[in-house]
């Protein structure tokens, strides 16, 4: 005969079953998945398209020309982005935006989560971002990285392949005062080949005259098969203590770009009264504020632009003016040095920037540049 | 900041009122201590065994018409509304509370108080337009309770509130941060039917089902500013992620020993089982904010800029995917143990002392802190008389006082209570809570 659980043990085993089931946190509608395809029909007004795994591209109005479905996959092989981008590419940043050879009327916006616990403090501040169209560059103009959240935000030109990277085109700034530089004599002085006063060894057909030991050159990119500037020697960057203290002192220039010549004539006494040329350096400057990366443009250039292309030019020491260029008058400082069997010409640019203090009055910061020319 | 400061404020103090357990003001004025006496209608969320007690009620019908709880971690109250209002002119002194994790401001208010508190305010309801103060009836040994109960956490890290403090300057332009700078908040309407039982002579015991309709979970988080070092700019985003309703259950269970008739022992477990789904049509809403917004502008101006939209997984901003990673995290209600003695005496004099644990990750609760408390009640020919005093977890202590009025089977009852410590790694915490309610209560045979 079968007997009638008691009441007590029916209550006590549905208690204990009931008392197991701790909940758990509910998911998402929309929980990151790799074999995700998401699409947005976007037109010329723009709009967002995303994935939940950590890419989010803003068209901004006027980006697209007519009615387009963009489309983002996450590739299978996380390994393949297509090129060689210089620098540490962060596989799990990699996605693929489709069409690919969609035309882009605008620049649009891309944001890239990036785990920010996974970088060393220095990979922080280089940060970039890989599109198989611009080649072996990285794209570093205009970046931002919330370190807190950590999402990476830029801008791209066009679709296809697109990842974040840890750049390794990178120049460090140092945050010291430069050493001051030494001035010197140009070998066309010490040659003795230096022509008479307002001569010149040779001259073109308008009358510019050309030094008897030719131009000092300069050059280093981050694009083509053109040397590097972080590993070169050419370029360092200095930042004076006020820069330091109001910006912190982890600084970096992404992407340098070098080019540009400079010829001295007209010697009088040993020193040059004539130069001809430009200087070009751009790049992007990267520094930690806060929780937060922040990139600045970097794009000074200067041409002589007086007489038959040129510019008049005073030393002093180690301080040298140039009194026509597309600039203004710039007074900078040099140093010559024999180099192998030529010769080097350092020049020092800066950048001033006036920062506000809480009392309404401004200090002044410097930011030194200096080029190595050689001939 | 200002804004999201003034909005915590303003719930929490226009008006009211109660509950670190969304309790009655007749606890509120003991400091949360009213379980092991606690009858009719204010047993029914508490403890169902207490309905069927020898001593209980035959009918009762009561409203907790307002109330809420605030509790701000690294200032003082006072401070609090310096802050608010400081508008980038307060006084440095001010910072001198708040934890490196910033300050943490929580409030607990009924629903309808929130609802009257964001109108008075003009700005939007979070409460997702609870309009039923909480009501609970017993007849016998059974009775229905409902509740509509909003609340809200809000963090804003100590470099923010340095921001709308001093203003911006530029010089500590390498020093703003939002860090953890984040919101959330949930409205609840629950329906709790509870029935109790003796089971032996001394020993009653109950339970009490919840229903539990989601109406509102939001949660918000500031981004880390964005800034222009040449103009020396300022700029930062902000999203909300929502959800705009749910449904869940709770299962408490309760039991009460009568050791003598003036000497009870309670225990009771709350949400011993549940369940909580929020719907997953979620809302986000975003904006973006300069130095000035954030240090002065008016704070309507500010709220009015997020506007909801539904969101589409397929073409938002990665702001909105972070701020809905911790929507439904833990967003449900945690399983609670209260254990209670209450004394009765022949006077009529009540002494309780009772002690909360929450157990499990659930968050849905004003907030997971552990705590003790004693009260004590005199009757005072037809004024109850209340005073408690509580230890909470984080060092946190709370002295609370009420005042009740009884004609015939009419009751007012008014709590309210002041909370202050330091806790090791919180910094200093101040509270305020208040509460008013109507009862009528009508006693069963054998009440003592």
């Amino acid at each position: 005969m079968m007997r009638t659980p008691p009441t007590f043990a029916v209550c006590m085993t549905l208690v204990a079953a009931l008392s197991a089931c701790d909940q758990w946190s509910q998911d998402l509608p929309f929980e990151p998945d790799p074999l995700l395809v998401t699409q947005q029909s976007l037109g010329p007004a723009g709009g967002l398209v995303s994935h939940p795994l950590g890419l989010s591209l803003e068209f901004p109005r006027g980006a697209l020309e007519r009615a387009t479905k963009i489309t983002i996959v996450v590739p299978l092989d996380r390994n393949g982005f297509p090129g060689s981008p210089e620098g540490r590419l962060l596989k799990e940043t990699y996605f693929s935006v489709l069409p690919v050879e969609l035309e882009l009327l605008k620049p649009i916006s891309v944001d890239v989560s990036v785990s920010a616990g996974d970088l060393e403090a220095e990979d922080q501040v280089r940060l970039g971002f890989a599109t198989p169209s611009s080649g072996a560059a990285i794209r570093t103009d205009g970046v931002s990285f919330d370190l807190t959240s950590g999402i990476l935000r830029g801008e791209v030109t066009s679709l296809g392949a697109m990842a974040a990277v840890v750049a390794d085109n990178v120049i460090a700034v140092r945050p010291e005062a430069p050493p001051t530089l030494e001035g010197g004599t140009f070998a066309d002085a010490a040659s003795g080949v230096a022509p008479p006063v307002g001569n010149a060894a040779r001259a073109d057909s308008i009358g510019r005259a050309y030094s008897a030991d030719g131009p000092f050159l300069v050059r280093c990119s981050h694009q083509g098969f053109v040397r590097r500037c972080f590993d070169s020697g050419t370029m360092d960057m200095w930042s004076s203590s006020e820069i330091q203290d109001r910006l912190g002192a982890q600084m970096v220039v992404l992407n340098p770009d070098v080019t540009g010549d400079l010829e001295f004539t007209n010697f009088v006494d040993g020193v040059p009264t004539r130069a001809y040329g430009s200087l070009t350096v751009t790049g992007t400057l990267r520094v930690q504020l806060g929780q937060a990366v922040t990139s600045f443009s970097v794009d000074d250039t200067f041409v002589t632009n007086g007489s038959s292309g040129g510019t008049d030019v005073t030393a002093d020491g180690n301080s040298m003016t140039l009194h026509s260029t597309s600039t203004g008058t710039r007074t900078i400082e040099f140093a010559v040095r024999p180099s192998g069997t030529g010769e080097q010409l350092v020049v020092r640019g800066s950048k001033t920037v006036e920062f506000e203090n809480e009392d309404g009055s401004t200090e002044s910061a410097t930011l030194f540049i200096d080029l190595r020319l050689r001939r | 900041m200002r804004s999201l400061l003034f909005l915590v404020c303003a719930l929490a103090l226009a008006s009211n009122a109660s509950a670190q357990s969304g309790l009655w003001p007749r606890s509120n004025g003991m400091a949360g201590a009213d379980f092991a006496l606690a009858r009719g209608f204010a047993s029914l969320e508490s403890n169902p065994a207490n309905l069927f007690l020898d001593d209980s009620v035959a009918f009762s019908f009561g409203s907790s018409v307002h109330g809420g709880r605030v509790v701000v971690t690294g200032a003082s109250l006072f401070d609090l509304a310096d802050i608010v209002t400081s508008a980038g002119l307060g006084s440095s002194t001010l910072l001198d509370d708040i934890p490196e994790g910033g300050l943490r401001i929580d409030a607990v208010t009924e629903g309808l108080t929130a609802n009257v508190a964001a109108e008075m305010l003009g700005v939007p309801d979070p409460s997702g337009r609870a309009d039923v103060p909480t009501l609970g009836f017993t007849y016998k040994n059974g009775g229905l309770a409902i509740r509509q109960r909003t609340i809200m956490t809000a963090i804003v890290s100590r470099e923010l509130v340095d921001l709308a403090v001093n203003g911006f300057n530029p010089e500590q332009i390498n020093e703003y941060a939002a860090k953890n700078t984040s919101v959330r908040s949930f409205t609840l309407t629950s329906f709790t039917f509870g029935m109790g039982k003796h089971l032996t002579e001394r020993v009653a015991a109950g339970f009490s089902v919840r229903y539990l309709s989601g109406r509102k979970l939001i949660n918000g988080r500031v981004f880390e500013p964005e800034i222009d070092v040449d103009n020396e700019l300022l700029s930062a985003s902000a999203a909300s992620v929502e959800s705009r309703g749910g449904n869940g259950f709770g299962l408490d269970l309760g039991v009460t020993y009568e050791h003598r008739p003036e000497l009870f022992f309670s225990l009771a477990i709350q949400n011993f089982a549940q369940r909580m789904w929020w719907s997953e049509t979620l809302w986000v809403s975003q904006s973006t904010f300069d130095q000035d917004d954030i240090g002065s502008s008016d704070m309507r101006e500010l709220i009015g800029r997020f506007n909801a939209t539904e969101f589409d997984a397929q073409g938002t901003t990665l702001e909105a995917y972070a701020t809905s990673k911790r929507l439904f995290k833990n967003a449900f209600l945690p399983r609670t143990v209260i254990a209670g003695v209450g004394y009765r005496a022949s006077t009529g004099t009540e002494i309780q002392l009772t002690g909360t644990k929450a157990w499990g990750r659930g968050t849905l609760v004003p907030s997971r802190l552990d705590r003790v408390a004693l009260g004590i009640q005199h009757p005072l020919t037809i004024t109850r008389l209340r005073a408690g005093f509580a230890f909470e977890e984080n060092g946190t202590r709370q002295f609370a006082g009420g005042v009740g009025f009884e004609i015939g089977s009419l009751k007012l009852d008014l709590g309210g209570g002041w909370s202050s410590g330091r806790g090791s790694m919180a910094g200093i915490v101040h509270g305020l809570s208040a509460s008013v309610g109507l009862a009528f209560i009508f006693l069963g045979d054998g009440v003592g």
